[in-house]
């Protein structure tokens, strides 16, 4: 859905509008590698009651949990309004989002080791995916309707910006994950490095989509990869292979999906000091559905994305300056202990 | 030859519960040790003893114990008996005296029993065991010790071809029932002092010997730790009458489709693996042996792969891969494509289908799952009946009941089609553990198609992707090298590298992180218990 927020009513220059995002990311990963430094050897919450005090600590870390509810809400959601508005356009939201929330649900129980392994083994079949598009597009990409570059409405340009802040923002998704990852010495900059490479693939990818459909198709198109889905042909024996494709895309969503729920019952589980318990688990996941099953449609999910954007302006704010003034609290404050011999 | 009388004994020797059982000190008198014997093997019919007297020395008795059966007479009578009761000079007549005895024995053991294998022992219930082995159990008179002499002929098939892993090129010997004809078609192969063979016993009832194979230096030591710990966990279950009981006990996810465990029935394949520092078991009276850890892209090679040239093994390895895909998927794509998707078929395929499927009065999905149960009906018979009778009914069968239901529009041709290519495709994987895991999920990938179309396949396939991510054989990733992704190793699974670029041996030679032997440690020590803890004693197989 990003590049329908972005493109809509900007035209071309839209995809500025992915700086600030990428402003933000930086600031997260830069935070996220300062905090872990700082509180070397805790989780996320431990860290935050740590540096703020149990009850700060523990609403902060609710903040987070609601975040990355959110997110996954929203990301897993746009899936399935793909599967449900194109190829199962009979069979109930709910039980398609059951299937989905199950897969993803035993493989964020099964932990962050299989939930990268699956991702290895799925990043093939991504790049397969895209070369396909590349060479479907091929021959009805334009130059041409890559221009005029013109900046369009500030309102517009402001919701283009909101959208890249909470795109970017599923970033804090690191501050779960840092912590298993942080034993390799050069995790951020390799977080850097795939988080530029990321940002350079989302723009380029908007870019091919600018010059295949034009810019007022592209701001009116709310399934980008479906559309470039249907411009792959294979060969002359196979038609209509966009439902092939969008359900390869399901690789990726279930991988994405499965880090991001794996950061909401994560997070859960260290909110109550539990370790794996099945009952907050599946109790997560079920209310992981639930949330998502009160936007009735596509228009209602739009409605939601934009509404969290909106709060994305503040909320990923707060909780960085929350964890980074923590942070700095708890370094003084381990420094005078040290001072003082304790 | 006396055999044992049938009649009841005055005294009841049970068996003992357990393999370490207390010391049955031979008696001096040779009357104390038969009776021992005789009651301990009451109502055996097969069992045979024999009392002499030493030639040369009308005093000294002896006797021999063996089973009827599974000793090789001809070492009884010309290498035990003869030499005792014909051939014997003693160097001094009066036998009564210990220091005597002690010489007259020794004499026994270095010129009177010329058999290549002599063992001696002081403990009653070994020399039984013993004779449970095959062996010959000599007692003497006023000598608590005793001989077990190696004289095993019992009947045995001799070194055929492998029938379940057939290759075109390459070693033909297969694996057969006795152990030590298997240890020996391995120790062929790897003429090392570093092969070692670790004796287990296992099994209340069957004493069934399990040996351990490694090289040492080479495998993994935290491997062969951990499968030591569990076999000698389960010395008291009753029975280990096959490699198969062995597995079902010792691996990580016995609820799994998937094997952990890998048999096979070729040395060769056994060799090539102790190399790359797996560790194997050959399991008294199995032609199987055991290769562990295993990782799934080991269940896709064959022997074959390496003994063909490069471009040949890994040609040969991409059909394999493709026959995989085939036998999963076909059946639920097809069914998927044409109930859900059919405008992703040309025009005049989907005319032909749709034509070919008229006054067919199922869905598609009904139509594949008649037909797949049909052809798994077929291939059950044809495993069970006669060599003759099995094949003419496996292809009568496939020809007359395809021809028939599609001539009655029970089923679509393309049907027929579909379900023979997916056979084809499920042969086409070497190994006969990892083509039951492809059949079996074959089942609801057509369920999940019928009900979700592509997204229910998809969802399916990735779900198992998810549990074989999860899946572990012996603490080691069950995907590796494809996840965790080990560059070096996918020389030898995406293509077949030459063997002077395979200089490396696989990274399961690293002991594996601690977390996952943890896991699998605590699994298993929840589900198998001694049988003393539990109190039940009438665990049968």
């Amino acid at each position: 859905m990003l590049p329908y927020f972005l493109i809509k009513g900007n035209g071309t220059a839209g995809v500025l509008a992915l700086l600030p995002g990428l402003l933000l990311g930086a600031i997260i990963i830069t935070s996220c590698a300062f905090w872990n430094k700082t509180c070397e050897g805790y989780t996320l919450f431990p860290a935050l009651t740590e540096m703020l005090g149990t009850f700060l600590g523990k609403a902060v870390g609710f903040g987070f949990v609601l975040f990355y509810a959110s997110f996954a809400v929203s990301c897993l959601y746009g899936f399935i309004e793909v599967i449900n508005g194109h190829l199962l356009l009979e069979t109930p939201r709910m039980v398609i989002a059951i299937g989905i929330f199950l897969l993803v649900g035993v493989l964020s129980w099964h932990g962050l080791e299989d939930i990268a392994r699956t991702a290895t083994l799925c990043a093939s079949l991504v790049l397969v995916i895209s070369l396909l598009m590349l060479m479907g597009s091929k021959g009805v990409f334009s130059i041409e309707n890559l221009l005029p570059v013109r900046l369009g409405e500030p309102e517009s340009l402001l919701i283009a910006m909101r959208q890249s802040f909470f795109a970017y923002g599923g970033l804090l998704s690191l501050f779960m994950v840092y912590p298993a990852l942080s034993r390799n010495a050069h995790v951020s900059k390799k977080l850097m490095l795939a988080m530029g490479v990321s940002s350079v693939a989302v723009s380029l990818w908007i870019i091919l989509a600018l010059g295949v459909f034009g810019q007022y198709s592209t701001g009116s198109m709310i399934w980008l990869p479906l559309e470039l889905a249907r411009m792959i042909q294979l060969s002359s024996f196979l038609e209509r292979t966009e439902a092939l494709f969008a359900i390869l895309w399901m690789v990726v969503v279930v991988a994405n999906g499965g880090m991001l729920v794996w950061c909401v019952t994560e997070g859960v589980h260290q909110l109550f000091g539990k370790k794996k318990n099945s009952w907050l688990h599946w109790g997560t996941i079920a209310l992981l559905v639930g949330m998502g099953m009160q936007t009735k449609n596509v228009l209602g999910l739009l409605q939601l994305q934009q509404k969290l954007s909106m709060l994305s302006l503040f909320w990923i704010p707060i909780l960085l300056l929350f964890v980074i003034v923590g942070s700095l609290r708890y370094r003084h404050r381990q420094r005078r202990e040290e001072g003082l011999g304790l | 030859m006396k055999r044992l009388p049938l009649q009841k004994p005055q005294t009841m020797v049970s068996p003992s519960s357990e393999n370490s059982a207390p010391k049955c000190p031979i008696a001096n008198s040779l009357e104390q040790n038969m009776r021992w014997l005789q009651e301990r093997y009451i109502r055996c019919s097969d069992l045979v003893y024999r009392q002499f007297t030493i030639s040369g020395l009308q005093e000294l008795q002896g006797a021999i114990f063996y089973f009827d059966g599974m000793t090789n007479s001809k070492v009884v009578h010309d290498n035990i008996l003869q030499p005792l009761l014909l051939d014997a000079e003693f160097i001094n007549n009066d036998a009564k005296d210990a220091e005597n005895l002690q010489k007259y024995f020794s004499f026994v053991k270095q010129r009177l029993l010329p058999a290549g294998e002599i063992t001696i022992i002081d403990d009653l219930e070994q020399g039984a065991l013993s004779m449970m082995n095959g062996d010959v159990l000599l007692l003497l008179d006023r000598c608590e010790q005793a001989f077990v002499v190696d004289a095993k002929g019992f009947p045995q098939r001799s070194v055929s071809n492998s029938e379940n892993e057939v290759v075109l090129r390459g070693p033909q010997e297969a694996f057969t029932e006795p152990l030590r004809v298997n240890t020996a078609l391995i120790r062929r192969r790897l003429r090392t002092d570093q092969l070692k063979f670790e004796e287990f016993i296992l099994g209340r009832y069957t004493q069934t010997t399990v040996e351990l194979v490694y090289l040492e230096g080479v495998a993994n030591d935290n491997i062969i730790a951990e499968v030591r710990r569990r076999l000698d966990n389960i010395k008291n279950v009753d029975s280990i009458l096959d490699g198969s009981c062995v597995e079902q006990y010792i691996e990580d996810a016995p609820f799994s489709v998937f094997p952990q465990l890998q048999y096979t029935e070729r040395p060769d394949k056994v060799a090539a693996s102790l190399l790359e520092g797996r560790v194997a078991l050959v399991i008294d009276g199995s032609p199987n042996v055991l290769l562990l850890p295993l990782m799934f892209v080991q269940l896709l090679q064959s022997p074959e792969d390496y003994y063909n040239r490069v471009v040949s093994g890994t040609f040969m390895r991409w059909i394999r891969y493709m026959g995989l895909l085939i036998a999963a998927t076909l059946p639920s794509l097809y069914v998927a494509i044409t109930s859900y998707h059919p405008e992703m078929l040309p025009l005049s395929l989907l005319l032909s289908i749709a034509t070919a499927r008229e006054g067919v009065p199922f869905p598609a999905f009904v139509e594949a799952l008649i037909m797949e149960l049909s052809f798994e009906l077929l291939r059950e018979a044809s495993i069970r009946l006669p060599g003759a009778i099995g094949n003419t009914i496996g292809i009568v069968g496939a020809l007359v009941i395809g021809e028939a239901a599609v001539s009655a529009h029970l089923v679509a041709p393309q049907m027929v089609i579909v379900v023979a290519i997916t056979a084809i495709g499920s042969f086409t994987v070497p190994s006969v553990e990892a083509s039951y895991p492809i059949r079996l999920i074959r089942f609801p990938l057509m369920l999940l198609a019928a009900a979700f179309g592509l997204y229910g396949v998809m969802l399916g396939l990735l779900a198992v992707l998810v549990h074989l991510v999860n899946l572990r054989s012996f603490g080691f990733p069950y995907l590796e090298p494809l996840a965790p992704l080990k560059l070096n190793e996918l020389r030898d699974v995406l293509v077949r590298a030459p063997r002077w670029l395979m200089m490396l041996r696989p990274q399961f030679r690293e002991p594996a992180k601690q977390t996952e032997f943890s896991f699998t440690r605590d699994f298993w020590h929840r589900r198998i218990q001694p049988i003393k803890q539990r109190g039940d004693h009438s665990r049968g197989q």
